[in-house]
């Protein structure tokens, strides 16, 4: 899947789930000082694993991975490149 | 009047052999719903000692402690984000809202053992799932220079499925509340850690310290539950109650969501961060009765001479 592609789909999931003005956050914003709260931030996970048709790791598990929608973005690519099934 | 000659009042739900012998004695006796209790005397002095000797454990000996009753302002539990994580732990109290034909159907239903349910309404107050809810209210506004502790107590519910000692749906809290920049909770949460350890081992109790995180409710858990691990935001000190162990005490750090939800803020305008510090004197009382048995007039003098007289 193309970068660009799962980028767009990270800010429909964060307008949607995430209760904040993803198209006026930059890759680098923190989501949770733009008004993304902790349940938000639940919903958010469980609408990408969804949309994707991935689980995040245990170790993706914590604030730092929803924390900006770079984060979110490597961690997606992690599971959608593969090296992480074997983990 | 003793109900030890009534052991049917335990019920068959009584499954744990402590508790059934903690019925026997009068001690702690089942009410007729799980986990809602009644302390007999000696263990009810036991629990109003460790009040009083806790809450005289805080650092700032002049600041405000206050006794709440175990009810909360509704908007205040929806205020503070309590549903979104604990929704199936949360007791709302409702009332009746009708006219007299809807009065005199659920009667009928009641008498006919129908759900009456329906004719009642969310009132503005519910049960207090924690001490520390009272207080973030009313820390809004500017801490002073080296934040706010305030010492809080109420009984707290938790609606709760339970028939295991020690896990009471209703039960009193001795709480701490700091609010201040990130170092002070911290360095605050440690001192607690100390003191608090070092009061249970005074009391003659094994104590360990443990890395925990909240009974998030459904998926929230998977995130929230290990975030608080990883960041090590939750510890509960243990103690041992017949061959497990059982937690006693917690000490919470809450970032700043507290602050945000309750607009309080440092001396220099920025959104303030909490922590709290509970102990769970029922708790205690029951990790006593194990480690120094169930007659009390044969637990050490010490003990006896702080804790039952």
């Amino acid at each position: 899947m193309h970068a660009d592609t799962i980028g767009t789909a990270i800010r429909d999931v964060l307008r949607e789930h995430g209760n904040v003005d993803s198209d006026a956050l930059g890759e680098g914003d923190d989501l949770y000082l733009a008004g993304m709260t902790s349940f938000a931030s639940v919903k958010v996970m469980l609408a990408l694993e969804e949309r994707f048709d991935v689980e995040f790791l245990d170790a993706m598990l914590n604030r730092s991975t929803f924390s900006t929608i770079g984060h979110i973005s490597v961690a997606l690519h992690e599971l959608l490149d593969g090296d992480a099934q074997t983990v | 009047m003793t109900v030890s000659s009534q052991p049917a009042l335990d019920g068959p739900r009584q499954r744990d052999p402590f508790l059934v012998e903690l019925a026997e004695r009068d001690l702690l006796v089942a009410g007729q719903a799980p986990g809602v209790d009644a302390l007999g005397a000696p263990v009810e002095r036991v629990v109003s000692r460790m009040h009083a000797e806790i809450g005289a454990l805080r650092r700032e000996q002049h600041g405000a402690t206050l006794h709440f009753p175990p009810v909360l302002s509704r908007a205040t539990l929806e205020r503070s984000g309590y549903l979104e994580g604990f929704a199936h732990l949360a007791g709302s109290i409702h009332g009746f809202v009708g006219d007299d034909d809807a009065h005199a159907k659920l009667v009928d239903e009641l008498s006919s053992g129908a759900d009456w349910g329906h004719h009642q309404a969310l009132s503005d107050a519910v049960l207090a799932p924690a001490v520390c809810y009272h207080v973030y209210p009313l820390l809004a506004g500017r801490l002073p220079p080296g934040g706010r502790e305030v010492n809080a107590f109420s009984y707290c519910y938790r609606h709760e499925d339970t028939a295991e000692a020690g896990r009471l749906r209703a039960f009193r809290v001795e709480e701490f509340v700091c609010a201040g920049d990130r170092a002070t909770c911290e360095r605050w949460r440690e001192e607690w850690l100390d003191r608090g350890s070092a009061y249970l081992r005074g009391l003659g109790l094994t104590v360990r310290r443990e890395l925990a995180e909240d009974p998030f409710f459904g998926a929230a858990r998977r995130l929230l539950g290990a975030d608080q691990h990883r960041r090590r935001l939750k510890y509960e000190l243990q103690v041992p109650l017949r061959g497990r162990w059982l937690a006693v005490s917690s000490y919470n750090l809450h970032d700043d969501h507290f602050g945000r939800r309750f607009a309080i803020r440092r001396d220099d305008g920025e959104v303030a961060e909490t922590a709290c510090v509970g102990f769970g004197l029922e708790r205690i009382a029951l990790a006593l009765l194990a480690e120094h048995g169930l007659d009390l007039d044969a637990w050490p003098a010490d003990l006896r001479g702080r804790l039952c007289r």
